[in-house]
């Protein structure tokens, strides 16, 4: 099979038409060039990476499945991102946020200062890592919250909890996160 | 926009752009799985319910035979006499067809002359000598029908009766016959068999890359044996043409040994393959004394709908196939196919309207059973022998 050279500047609207009359070139090549950007969106929300390639074949499936709903409003990428946002959120079980207790954010949030040195010293593998480590529940409003820029009023509506559970799963998550950067720092040392 | 604490800002900074490459398969995995959502599947009903439209209209046709009273009383009520058998008085007898004066053709050559003065109703026939005592027979029957009923000439059923017992070669004369004798009578079958095949697969590489591994696949897969179970509804004519279709279950089984490069000693592996399909065979059968024997040649509709077991990949490792796990690598079909039959027939009565029945047969799948992207090609072949009875439901039925 011949592939699309993808280097080559091919704007997002000639993949799309492609796309559209079901291509598999014009496919392939969105695959190729989104396919590892998106990856790590979904290693984020996953366990480990064979979940997450799970997740990624089934976002590419619906991103082929639906690309005649892509109106042009927004980046193909943010659009793609989205959907695979959707399809780990899909797969859910609202058991990981029914055992936290409710009610422990605090106003004042404890990250608010300036990071010690180390944290920048992260490279991105490291804090996937630390992400995937994360209980589910954290894990996933973390994401959200910090990376996708969700609020907690959308977080509430998209994963069908409570706003003041979503909010306790952030600080919850970002202490875990925070200890395991010291951490890490402490065995740096 | 939400507020950000430093180490949310850190995260998102560091991932935004980071990109990690997934698995090499993905892609092709996805093109799998897009594939088989586009391509319609029968529902599992599908099958039932094209074998019980097949049992309802074989029953309602044969009807006549089930109830006959209620198929006498209506045929004497709708069907008129043909003219020239209905009873005359005796100023309206025909004349006798007059014996040609001419030397008759070479065909009639050894024929001779019937013609009965005892009787006004008769007529005189040219019939080679050969079939003289077969007509005279029917002649005989048709005065004692005639005789029996001096307002309306037969019913359907006797009519039935009469033809069931007319070689065909009477057909040159139909047009002397009443109109019920030029429809033709159908007999209704029901088939139960049972088989033991063997299948043979061969697996070809779709690119010289994996001629290799197709080689030792070859190798390692040896014979496999199946199992089958099949009912068919059929109609056939008095001529022995006949067309046959139900539905048959079928259950490939295979013990092999893998022998995985990584491993020391080979794992055995038990794969097995399900399937229920749908003949459509088309039958011709003659007599020879008690033995009727025939030849069916047919298609069949194939629905795979279970794998299970494992082989071993190119690299060498373990791969499961089993359809009802999830995550099992998709290497078969699991929707329809179709496959050519050809087989012998044997059949020999041994009761009431019931006959054993033994049919040996080939057939083989036509397109392969393996995934379109499954790097290899696998077709297979069946051969066996079905062993069964046949009953025949009611006595015959003409068809409207």
């Amino acid at each position: 099979m011949r592939y699309l050279n993808i280097a080559s500047p091919v704007e997002d609207n000639e993949l799309i038409q492609g796309c559209l009359r079901e291509d598999r070139k014009y496919q392939e090549a969105v695959f190729r060039r989104y396919a590892g950007k998106l990856m790590v969106v979904s290693l984020r929300y996953a366990r480990h990476r064979m979940e997450a390639e799970d997740i990624l074949q089934d976002a590419f499936i619906r991103i082929f499945d639906h690309i005649d709903q892509f109106q042009g409003k927004g980046s193909l990428e943010g659009w793609m991102r989205r959907i695979v946002v959707n399809t780990a959120l899909k797969n859910i079980d609202k058991k990981s946020f029914s055992n936290e207790i409710i009610g422990l954010e605090t106003a004042g949030e404890d990250t608010s200062g300036a990071l010690p040195s180390v944290f920048s010293q992260l490279h991105e593998e490291e804090l996937l890592q630390l992400i995937q480590q994360l209980p589910d529940g954290y894990r996933i409003v973390f994401n959200m919250y910090a990376i996708e820029g969700y609020s907690h009023a959308e977080i509430s509506a998209l994963l069908g909890i409570q706003e003041s559970t979503s909010r306790s799963q952030l600080v919850k998550a970002r202490k875990m996160l925070q200890s395991q950067i010291f951490e890490i720092q402490k065995l740096a040392v | 926009m939400n507020p950000k604490s430093p180490l949310d800002e850190l995260f998102r900074r560091k991932l935004s752009h980071y990109e990690v490459p997934p698995s090499d398969d993905l892609w092709g995995n996805i093109q799998l799985a897009r594939a088989k959502k586009t391509i319609p599947r029968l529902p599992f009903w599908a099958p039932w319910l094209i074998t019980s439209v097949c049992l309802t209209t074989l029953t309602y046709f044969s009807q006549d035979f089930l109830f006959p009273k209620q198929a006498e009383s209506t045929a004497s009520k709708e069907k008129p006499l043909p003219s020239h058998f209905t009873p005359k008085t005796s100023t309206e007898i025909p004349t006798p067809i007059p014996i040609p004066s001419v030397k008759p053709r070479d065909q009639f050559k050894n024929v001779a002359p019937v013609f009965d003065n005892s009787s006004p109703q008769k007529a005189a026939l040219m019939i080679p000598a050969n079939d003289l005592e077969q007509v005279t027979n029917t002649t005989n029957i048709t005065k004692q029908t005639m005789q029996a009923s001096e307002s309306t000439f037969t019913s359907f059923s006797n009519i039935a009766t009469l033809d069931a017992t007319l070689p065909h070669e009477l057909s040159m004369y139909s047009e002397l016959l009443p109109v019920p004798f030029k429809k033709k009578l159908w007999f209704a079958k029901i088939d139960f068999l049972l088989s033991q095949d063997f299948v043979h697969s061969t697996l070809r590489a779709k690119t010289p890359l994996f001629d290799t591994y197709s080689t030792s696949r070859n190798n390692q897969e040896d014979l496999k044996i199946s199992n089958s179970f099949a009912v068919r509804m059929g109609i056939s004519t008095l001529k022995g043409w006949g067309l046959r279709s139900g539905i048959q279950y079928s259950r490939m089984s295979q013990t092999l040994t893998l022998t995985i490069p990584d491993a020391s000693n080979g794992r055995t592996s038990k794969n097995s393959f399900e399937t229920i399909d749908i003949p459509l065979i088309l039958t011709k059968e003659q007599s020879f004394g008690k033995l009727r024997a025939g030849i069916s040649l047919g298609t069949y509709l194939n629905m795979a709908f279970n794998q299970k077991g494992s082989f071993y990949s190119p690299s060498g490792t373990l791969i499961e196939f089993t359809s009802s796990k999830p995550g099992a690598y998709p290497a078969f079909k699991n929707r329809l196919g179709a496959s050519l039959y050809s087989g012998i027939s044997l059949s020999f009565p041994i009761g009431n309207s019931l006959e054993f029945i033994a049919e040996p047969y080939v057939r083989t799948r036509i397109p392969s059973i393996s995934a379109e992207d499954y790097v290899l090609e696998q077709k297979i072949w069946y051969g066996g022998l079905f062993i069964g009875f046949r009953k025949q439901i009611g006595k015959g039925f003409y068809l409207p």
